[in-house]
């Protein structure tokens, strides 16, 4: 039996998975600044946390008032002095004030053009309001005239690296830790550009090496655990999180560190009792809130996960991404009404989705299109991958998806000519081989053209199931009954997936051509059971329908017309089925008669 | 240019210029500075004091703060200050004391009104500068730095002993005399710990002394529970002058990032009234580990690069966040000090043999190659 591999799933919108480390706090003069590891895939990239001043309340308020009232009193009493100058402009930097405090520095620089502070102080000035290459200069001066200090060297390194200049920055960090300095930072920095690498083992060395310097830093504990889970070892990832949180017990990157790895480990109870104590504390941590959806939904816990996200999003802060955060939380919403199959529901809310950023992925269109499908909706179906298309250009997804529901609307002409020109171009889109094969075979008949495509498409997919499948079928179809049975020896059916039911079927049409009616009848009706088992009713029909129709030509075959008939009869009997295999018995029946 | 003084203050300044003499002994009376120094609550004027023959210090209560919100606890202060100076009067290392608070009244006219104006002052000795503006002048050498630490440590012991806390040291509270000794001074929120005398204001709801300066169990306000920790907190704030005196950059501001700011605000936020200790102690470890205080070589101070160490070692261990944790013994601060001054003073003997050894080193390597490159070629000719 030929077939397509199965349409994508309603998906979520799975936040790639990610790890905040922030620099150990043992340098004030090193620019630094908090950093998210994102893991999409095999790829890690590093964003970067904008560090804006907190609210202060009380003591804390009044402390950062009289310590800038200070400085502004020293440098009305000593007008000259290059040092109270400096010291104005990190109390102003401090506060987050930073224009003011790039000019009371660029006065201390003035005054004293060797002030080493001022000028390493106003350089980390320029780096957070990205002024790289001013930056760059001061540090490059400070590192000609204070050979013996690591920090300027150190601080290069971070620039070469908030720059993307990864080989660099490594090099230069290798560069600085060979000055044997007396600090973790360069260690703690060359393994966060080593986890960005891939390279986990060689981070985690330097992490410890960092560690040795600064026995009981949280922070370094923080990110030996998000090395441990990026390297897979995800114990010692949670001994390192929880070290971590021994020393710092409010520190909220490790709690969801801890979470994410326990996530993995497939420990959610723990994450669920971990994280709903923490946002007891911090009702405000939407990543600990998410990380919180994300284990409700692995426990299948639909409405319990909503509810996270619906918090998330009636507390979005207003900033430059909130339409596109509203955007996913209501996919995900969508989601999980999909999941407990109120499709009214979901269809609002990825509908929602896709009003509150239509440009900020394909997602929700694909979701949408898929409910459509599932419901039979093909033209609106149709429409809404148009507009994806229309937004987002005709990606692979579009073509495939959009030439499915063309052929459920029975134009397959436009179907196969869309796939051909998708394939034409080079693609590694499996699903694409698939159906147009299942097209070409099924529909047209034409098991040459079928043969082409999946000899082409085999090397690259050689363990893809469906496609083996397929390549048998078409295989049997043409005749070439041996080239058939070395293909499907090759697998090891588990008896457990979809792609099962179709391999136990082809196995069935296999025996049929080699004379074996008994074994073909027995796979073809182990293959509806499976199907059934599995909970795909539909399919089971298919298989029976198949089965008939293939006995059929095979007493037709044989001249016994008889048999053939009652078959087809059998056949159209047994359903909806497959339009294709229903057409097919369709016209036998009618050659029969 | 420094500012000159506000209008009001001017007025009150030059009421006191004009008076030719005070208690029939301070005469030649002029402000100290453009202001009268920079005290917010207090005017300061250099006058000649007939009974002792000197120049001395005439420190007045800024007669228009009188009707300031808080002047009951500023001037309580103002009074404490000159009491404890009278009780410290002879002690080394102290400001001099030379006369008792008096006052006098002045009419004053201000938008048509004439008021009588409460004018308080007492004497003390006049110093030359104060350890704030060296500091910011960028004069201190090495051996300054280590002599002026050593006084300083010794003055504030000294006031321990007496049972004082001064809960406001910073730089400018150490004055600088003409022969160049150090001396303690601003006593105002200073406060003797083994007496039962009550606090000046209960109303003043924030700690006292300069929070710059400020210990992280002051900033919790653990005062009010264990007003002993008064003294550790003193030596934080010594250890912070250390550390300005060293790179020129307040400690407090290094320390006050964005992070800290955050811990404490949290921490702020879990302690309650009569738990504070406990929760305090529970907490601090975890902020002294995330907050290690900065090396001092990172600030790329100009002193001497052999003793940056031993500096380095002995400010950390005053001004650990954990007030357990912090140096105690002043007695032991001395002998680093000491160690410090040894070393500097055998600077140059030190490089010497420094150069010596790697010299010798250099040759035993050189050697060493020498005859493995003779071992190497022998080895082959024999092959």
């Amino acid at each position: 039996m030929i077939a397509t591999s199965e349409q994508p799933e309603v998906k979520q919108t799975t936040p790639p998975s990610f790890y905040k480390v922030a620099v150990p706090a043992t340098n004030p003069l090193m620019p630094s600044a908090a950093v998210s590891l994102v893991k999409e895939g095999k790829d890690i990239s590093l964003n970067w946390d904008p560090t804006t001043p907190s609210e202060a309340e009380g003591i804390v308020e009044k402390l950062a008032s009289e310590a800038l009232s200070r400085a502004i009193e020293a440098v009305e009493r000593f007008p000259s002095s290059s040092r109270a100058l400096t010291n104005l402009g990190v109390v102003r930097l401090n506060a987050g004030a930073i224009s003011e405090a790039a000019s009371a520095l660029e006065k201390a620089l003035e005054l004293d053009p060797n002030n080493y502070v001022a000028g390493i102080n106003l350089a980390k000035v320029f780096i957070e309001v990205g002024k790289y290459e001013e930056a760059g200069k001061i540090y490059r001066r400070l590192e000609r005239s204070f050979v013996k200090n690591v920090t300027p060297l150190m601080a290069l390194a971070y620039l070469a690296m908030r720059q993307n200049h990864f080989e660099e920055a490594e090099k230069l960090f290798r560069e600085a830790i060979n000055r044997r300095p007396a600090t973790p930072v360069p260690f703690y920095h060359l393994a966060i550009l080593l986890l960005r690498k891939g390279d986990a083992k060689e981070a985690i060395r330097h992490l410890r090496t960092a560690l040795r310097h600064n026995v009981r830093s949280a922070d370094l504990y923080q990110a030996l655990g998000v090395a441990f889970a990026i390297a897979g070892q995800n114990e010692r990832s949670l001994r390192s999180f929880k070290t971590a949180l021994t020393l710092s017990p409010n520190l909220s990157s490790a709690v969801k560190g801890l979470g994410n790895t326990l996530l993995k480990a497939g420990q959610v109870d723990n994450v669920i009792e971990l994280l709903s104590a923490h946002l007891d504390r911090e009702p405000r941590d939407w990543e600990a809130r998410r990380i919180l959806a994300g284990a409700y939904l692995s426990k299948l816990r639909y409405a319990s996960a909503r509810a996270q996200f619906l918090q998330i999003l009636e507390s979005l802060p207003p900033d430059g991404k909130k339409a596109e955060r509203s955007s996913e939380l209501s996919n995900d919403i969508g989601f999980t009404y999909f999941r407990e199959q109120q499709s009214k529901e979901a269809e609002d809310w990825f509908k929602r989705s896709i009003r509150e950023s239509s440009s900020h992925g394909t997602l929700p269109y694909r979701n949408l299109t898929h409910l459509y499908s599932l419901q039979e909706r093909y033209k609106e179906a149709l429409d809404v991958l148009q507009t994806c298309a229309d937004i987002f250009g005709d990606d692979e997804y579009v073509i495939v998806a959009r030439s499915y529901v063309r052929a459920q609307l029975g134009d397959y002409e436009r179907a196969i000519s869309d796939l051909e020109r998708l394939l034409s171009k080079g693609t590694d889109n499996r699903q694409a081989y698939g159906m147009l094969s299942g097209f070409l075979a099924d529909v047209k008949h034409d098991y040459e053209r079928a043969l082409t495509i999946l000899e082409e498409a085999y090397p690259k997919f050689s363990e893809d199931d469906w496609l083996t499948n397929n390549l048998a079928y078409v295989h049997l179809m043409l005749g070439h009954t041996q080239a058939a049975r070395v293909l499907l020896e090759r697998k090891v059916m588990s008896s457990k997936t979809v792609a099962d039911v179709a391999l136990m079927a082809t196995q069935g049409l296999l025996h049929l051509r080699e004379g074996d009616l008994e074994k073909a009848r027995e796979s073809y009706k182990s293959s509806a059971t499976l199907a059934s088992q599995l909970g795909h009713k539909e399919l089971a029909v298919v298989v029976r329908q198949k089965m008939h129709l293939e006995f059929a030509r095979e007493s037709l075959g044989k001249g016994d017309k008889v048999t053939a008939l009652r078959e087809v009869d059998l056949g159209l009997g047994v359903g909806k089925g497959n339009p294709n295999y229903c057409n097919d018995l369709v016209l036998l029946r009618e050659r029969l008669s | 240019m420094p500012m000159p003084a506000s209008k009001e203050r001017e007025a009150i300044i030059q009421i006191v210029e004009r008076r030719v003499e005070l208690d029939n002994r301070f005469s030649k009376i002029r402000r100290l500075g453009p202001s009268g120094g920079h005290g917010h609550f207090s005017i300061l004027f250099r006058a000649y004091d007939k009974a002792t023959d000197k120049d001395v210090a005439l420190k007045f209560y800024d007669p228009l703060r009188t009707f300031a919100s808080d002047a009951a606890y500023r001037f309580g202060s103002f009074e404490r200050e000159a009491r404890i100076l009278e009780e410290l009067s002879g002690e080394p290392d102290v400001i001099g004391w030379i006369s008792p608070v008096n006052r006098f009244t002045e009419k004053f006219d201000a938008g048509g009104i004439s008021l009588d104006l409460p004018f308080t002052y007492f004497a003390l000795e006049l110093a030359e500068t104060d350890l704030g503006s060296v500091i910011s002048a960028q004069t201190l050498t090495t051996e300054d730095i280590l002599r002026r630490f050593n006084q300083m440590c010794r003055s504030i012991r000294r006031f321990h002993h007496l049972g004082y806390a001064h809960r406001d040291i910073k730089p400018s509270n150490f004055l600088i005399m003409s022969d160049g000794s150090v001396r303690l001074s601003d006593f105002g929120t200073a406060k003797k710990l083994n007496d039962n005398s009550p606090s000046l204001s209960a109303s003043y709801i924030y700690p006292p002394g300069d929070l710059t300066y400020a210990s992280p169990e002051i900033l919790a306000a653990l005062l009010d529970d264990e007003p002993k920790l008064a003294f550790t907190a003193d030596k934080f704030a010594l250890a912070s002058v250390l550390f300005e005196m060293v790179t020129g950059v307040v400690l407090g501001l290094q320390l006050f990032d964005m992070r800290y700011r955050e811990d404490l605000t949290k921490m702020m936020a879990a302690i309650k009234k009569g738990k504070r200790k406990e929760i305090f102690d529970r907490l601090i470890p975890s902020i002294a580990d995330g907050h290690p205080l900065p090396n001092l070589f990172t600030f790329a101070p100009a002193v001497s690069f052999s003793i940056l160490p031993l500096l380095d070692g002995l400010y950390k261990e005053m001004a650990h966040l954990d007030y357990r944790k912090r140096l105690d013994d002043f007695g032991r601060v001395r002998l680093r000090i000491e160690s410090c001054l040894k070393v500097l003073k055998n600077e140059e003997g030190y490089r010497r043999l420094r150069e010596r050894r790697q010299r010798a080193k250099a040759a035993r390597e050189a050697r060493f190659a020498r005859s493995s490159a003779r071992a190497e070629a022998e080895k082959k000719e024999r092959s």
